[in-house]
């Protein structure tokens, strides 16, 4: 499997008159051709910001302190931690190489033009061509996602669909230029079950086509399970585990992935007392020092976890843990 | 679990809101939100209320509570042995029922006023009704707040000083304040983290068991509803479709719509990876919803008569179990639940 994009120790602050948020803290990962790589945590640990940092459209007040980005486009290899945000080859690859899609299709599509127009321009933008040819081309895209009626949808405005509807053109026009890289933050976590059921039978169907690589970021354990080759766990801005999906679910090593499994209602234990997780997710002001699930773990090793910080050990083929449990000392 | 008594009998309701247009303010047309349901309700029980957005869950809900005027129907609360009719009520004669009935709902941060402190949101209602003042107030206040797994002490703190979780609380214990029978929980988790979630399920449940309370719990994720409910309804565009016993309803469905519902669920699980095809469309809207039953454009069982006959809604269970369903062909279909997956 080639590798298409790796992220590496990547550090990503905001610097806000409270203090400094350290959204991403330590970020490494990689991502290989044809892969879907789930990566989930819950609010706040730094999945949007990740994401956010690859595309480089992060919001002002946010810095990439640390970290590369590198990017395999065709031979080159370029980080993209390095380059202007609003340069030429940035803008070049974003949209072309690495496409996103949201849980807000409105932040994809502009009211004022119709979905049509929006889909024309983006892909006159990096492909050359004719109007004609880049409407034929947003229209092949919108049959490829199953709209019904896609000739009149090109000429509709975004409020005039629904939900479900707008996420499949958002899936069609980040899909149009056939992406290396397809980053999904949430898309279907705002949509109803059936609907949400849709969009990942279509991802599914569309990766078998396309060989884009697909990062799909969500919280929840059962879209990660069923959508994902490999998975990635976030907690407070750092990795803490990464494995293959049936790994993950048959073998979860660290504490924080065993909780969340666990707490996860299933039909066997009704009624009967869940397993919570204990306390909540910290301050992000105020990190804990030493192994940042700590004060929440149930394995919790006085005099280890809470003074110095694990580092990922390789337990099993590809599948790696942050934690003392293994090493990581 | 429920001990016989019947606590709530709703009958046929319906909730239709006016579609107001031009400079008089001309009804054009209705946004049928409940259309004609019925149920009971029994002391003890959690009732789940299950189903896709839109499809009438929180309009029910507003009934019950009359926190809106239902169109049409009964909705008879047990209250000592008397069947009373919320539905016909005055807002003067519901006044001392309200306090019966409580609702938690979903958003735990907007649903805290900020400028009050923990100790004046939590004995508001007791205060309001004049059931104590003072220091009894308080420590009323402080057996309510450690009722809910929250510290007495933080009862002189702000709403923000608090995370979502410990909001939910908040709320949770707000709605104990006046000891209703009926609680409606309308998505009670639905905006916290999943660590969090069940802390408050949890919490739900050992509240439920202390203080016999009956709940009408309303929520569109499966995986909770399986875990915290004796029986389940299923609603489609304003309609219940279906209720039956949790176990029942999720091993041996007995309408499409709940056969769809189940399987679209994306189960936790990597091995159970099914290439099943969803079913298609979207649900239409309640100002237009179809002909005869409300599911026949998006049912792959769907024949002449579903077009053109609503199906009645009826017990195809045992004596002892029964099980309500609105689909011409219940009796006949064999539908996939979840533990066959
Ligand atoms: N624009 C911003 N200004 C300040 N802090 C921010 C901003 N965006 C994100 N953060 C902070 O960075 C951290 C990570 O946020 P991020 O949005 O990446 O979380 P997430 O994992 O995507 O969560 P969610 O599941 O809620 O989308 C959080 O503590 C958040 O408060
Ligand atoms: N005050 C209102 N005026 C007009 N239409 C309304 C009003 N309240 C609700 N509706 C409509 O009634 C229908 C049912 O809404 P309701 O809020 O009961 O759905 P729900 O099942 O609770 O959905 P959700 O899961 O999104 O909360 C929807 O079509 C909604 O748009
Ligand atoms: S009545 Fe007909 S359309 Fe409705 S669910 Fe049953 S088979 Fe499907
Ligand atoms: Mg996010
Ligand atoms: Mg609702």
């Amino acid at each position: 499997m080639r590798k298409v994009l790796e992220v590496r120790n990547l550090r990503t602050h905001f610097e806000l008159v409270e203090g400094t948020v350290r959204a991403v803290d330590g970020v490494s990962f990689q991502l290989n051709e044809g892969e879907v790589l789930g990566i989930v945590g819950e609010s706040g640990c730094g999945k949007s910001v990740t994401a956010q940092s690859i595309m480089r459209i992060l919001p002002k007040s946010a810095r990439i302190v640390d970290g590369e980005i590198l990017f395999w486009n065709q031979q080159d290899v370029v980080d993209l931690t390095k380059l202007d945000s609003e340069g030429e080859q940035m803008r070049n690859i974003r949209g072309k190489d690495i496409a996103m899609i949201f849980q807000e299709p409105a932040a994809c599509f502009a009211p004022v033009y119709t979905v049509g127009e929006q889909m024309i321009e983006a892909i006159l933008l990096h492909e050359d061509m004719s109007k004609q040819e880049a409407r034929r081309l947003a229209l092949k895209m919108l049959e490829k996602v199953k709209i019904p009626n896609p000739e009149s949808v090109l000429d509709r405005y975004s409020f005039q669909l629904s939900g479900g509807m707008l996420q499949r053109c958002m899936i069609a026009m980040a899909l149009s230029l056939n992406p290396k890289v397809l980053i999904a933050d949430e898309p279907t976590t705002a949509l109803d079950v059936t609907i949400q059921a849709q969009i990942i039978y279509l991802v599914n169907q569309l990766q078998k086509e396309y060989s884009s690589a697909i990062m799909w970021i969500t919280h929840d354990m059962g879209v990660i399970a069923q959508i994902s080759d490999r998975v990635a766990v976030m907690y407070l801005g750092q990795i803490v585990e990464t494995a293959p999906v049936k790994d993950l679910f048959r073998n979860p090593l660290h504490p924080y992935t065993r909780a969340l499994l666990r707490s996860i209602p299933r039909l066997a234990r009704r009624k009967k007392k869940l397993e919570a997780i204990k306390g909540v997710v910290p301050d992000p002001y105020n990190l804990p020092i030493g192994c940042r699930y700590h004060n929440r773990c149930d394995s919790f090793i006085q005099g280890l976890c809470d003074e110095r910080e694990p580092t990922e050990v390789e337990v099993d083929v590809a599948h790696r843990v942050k934690c003392f449990l293994y090493g990581g000392r | 679990m429920a001990t016989g008594h019947k606590l709530l009998e709703v009958r046929n309701l319906k909730k239709y809101f006016p579609i107001e247009k031009g400079f008089f303010k001309r009804v054009v047309a209705y946004v049928k939100a409940v259309d004609g349901i019925s149920f009971d309700l029994f002391e003890g029980e959690t009732l789940a209320l299950v189903g896709e957005s839109g499809c009438g869950k929180t309009t029910t809900a507003r009934c019950i509570l009359r926190a809106i005027d239902p169109t049409e129907g009964q909705i008879l609360l047990n209250i000592d042995g008397r069947m009373v009719d919320v539905a016909k009520l005055s807002r003067k004669e519901l006044k001392p029922l309200r306090r019966y009935m409580q609702l938690i709902f979903q958003n735990p941060y907007t649903s805290l006023n900020p400028r009050l402190k923990v100790k004046e949101i939590v004995g508001e209602p007791l205060f309001v009704n004049k059931i104590a003042k003072g220091k009894e107030l308080e420590e009323k206040v402080a057996e309510l707040l450690e009722a809910v797994g929250l510290r007495p002490e933080y009862m002189v703190r702000y709403p923000h000083a608090f995370s979502g979780g410990q909001r939910q609380r908040i709320v949770i214990a707000r709605a104990l304040a006046l000891r209703p029978r009926l609680v409606i929980c309308d998505e009670p988790v639905a905006a916290l983290d999943v660590s969090i979630r069940a802390q408050i399920l949890n919490l739900l449940m050992e509240l439920q068991e202390k203080f016999k309370l009956t709940y009408i719990f309303i929520s569109h994720d499966l995986s909770v509803v399986q875990h915290v409910s004796d029986r389940v309804a299923v609603m489609y565009l304003g309609r219940i479709v279906e209720l039956a016993s949790t176990e029942e309803l999720f091993d041996s469905p007995k309408h499409p719509y709940t056969e769809s519902l189940l399987l679209s669920v994306p189960k936790p699980d990597p091995e159970a990876v099914e290439e099943f095809r969803p079913i298609e469309g979207e649900v239409p809207s309640p100002v237009n919803p179809p002909s005869g039953c409300h599911f026949h454009p998006r049912c792959q069982y769907a024949e002449e008569v579903c077009r053109t006959t609503v199906p009645e809604f009826r017990d195809v269970g045992l004596l002892e179990n029964p099980h309500y369903v609105a689909c011409h062909f219940a009796e006949r279909l064999s539908l996939k639940g979840v533990r066959q997956l």
